[in-house]
């Protein structure tokens, strides 16, 4: 649940397009990003200089959603230039600049939720009911209305509850617990823009967190300039690594 | 190169810590004994895609090489912890007898 969580945040605005771009028939979906991540594991290393302990590690780059293919292409351009595609049980990874690759091949699905999530979209609660989850409670405090979703019950050994925050119809916040009831991942949502009937945020704040509460990791991402059905085709939806390129395939 | 190799090291063996089920293993172990820690060898843990975004090949390659190692490792390691305890929980049962069941007879 955590590592989708991870990847649920880093795309939530993607998915929530794909929502509310539903009804238009999406074929295509890009979005540029910036993210900023602290690895607060890493940074509390004793064995890492003052310098790297501080690092905040920035990427630059654009998300593609290819609905037909379910396939999405993470095309990134700082700090370094590297194509992640993600289709079926198999990821890539390909520098065009060192002419290197990976090709990971996994015997059960590549936990990428985001795509599973963009087309959850149509459900209703961002895909929560469909998860299994239903609304335990609520409660309002001050201008924020808290919804508290609890997971079914064969699987309430792994997951926690899911507390979601609402102001004025915008989700604001989201909270996932571990079965213990400790934070496992938060989530801050911003700069909400309008597309069609939906409200996106542009900005999301994600912090996710060891079982004891201690913090892993702590990131920023801003997303911008959102293209639906692009015309012509983005020509990246289509890349494929170069067949001189050595491909080192890895079994996961 | 050397510092990224150490990034990649570091990172991959506190994410295999952080993201290992030890409790799990050990049940399996301790319910599933020799085949618990077959199981253990064999399971390859997954990992977040989403680590690799922006890092080198170099980062990549150093760190799925660490994060399968130091998983296995666990793994196995809780597995065996598993399976062995009955035996440990037995010995130490056997020697607490030994040692204080005299005492008591002696005391009655």
């Amino acid at each position: 649940m955590l590592k989708n969580f991870f990847f649920f945040i880093f795309l939530f605005p993607t998915f929530i397009l794909g929502s509310a771009l539903h009804a238009a028939r999406l074929k295509t979906l890009s979005l540029d990003f910036r993210r900023e991540l602290k690895e607060a594991l890493v940074k509390n290393n004793s064995t890492l200089k003052g310098e790297e302990k501080n690092k905040t590690e920035t990427t630059i780059g654009t998300l593609h959603y290819d609905a037909e293919a379910k396939q999405v292409v993470v095309e990134v351009s700082e700090p370094l230039v590297q194509i992640m595609i993600v289709k079926d049980k198999a990821l890539e990874i390909y520098y065009p600049v060192e002419k290197q690759a990976f090709r990971f091949i996994s015997d059960g699905k590549i936990p990428l939720p985001f795509i599973e999530a963009i087309l959850q979209t149509t459900q209703p609660e961002y895909g929560l009911t469909l998860l299994g989850y239903s609304l335990d409670k609520h409660e309002i405090k001050g201008d924020v209305l808290y919804t508290y979703w609890v997971p079914p019950e064969k699987e309430k050994e792994r997951l926690g509850t899911v507390i979601m925050g609402m102001r004025n119809d915008l989700l604001i916040s989201m909270e996932v617990r571990n079965p213990d009831g400790n934070l496992a991942a938060k989530s801050v949502y911003e700069q909400h823009i309008k597309l069609g009937t939906n409200h996106i945020p542009m900005a999301v704040t994600a912090s996710v967190y060891a079982p004891q509460s201690a913090l892993l990791q702590h990131e920023r991402i801003i997303y911008s300039n959102p293209r639906m059905n692009e015309e012509p085709l983005n020509p990246i939806l289509n890349f494929t690594i170069p067949e001189s390129v050595k491909v080192r395939e890895i079994k996961w | 190169m050397h510092s990224e190799k150490k990034q990649a090291s570091i990172a991959a063996n506190e994410h295999a810590e952080a993201d290992s089920k030890k409790v799990l293993w050990f049940f399996i172990g301790f319910f599933g004994n020799i085949l618990g820690i077959l199981i253990a060898y064999m399971y390859q843990q997954t990992f977040l895609v989403s680590r690799f975004l922006g890092e080198s090949p170099e980062y990549i390659a150093f760190y799925t090489d660490t994060y399968k190692e130091k998983t296995r490792k666990l793994q196995v390691r809780w597995a065996i912890i598993g399976a062995f305890s009955p035996l440990v929980f037995f010995i130490v049962l056997v020697l607490m007898t030994s040692l204080f069941l005299p005492i008591f007879m002696i005391e009655f």
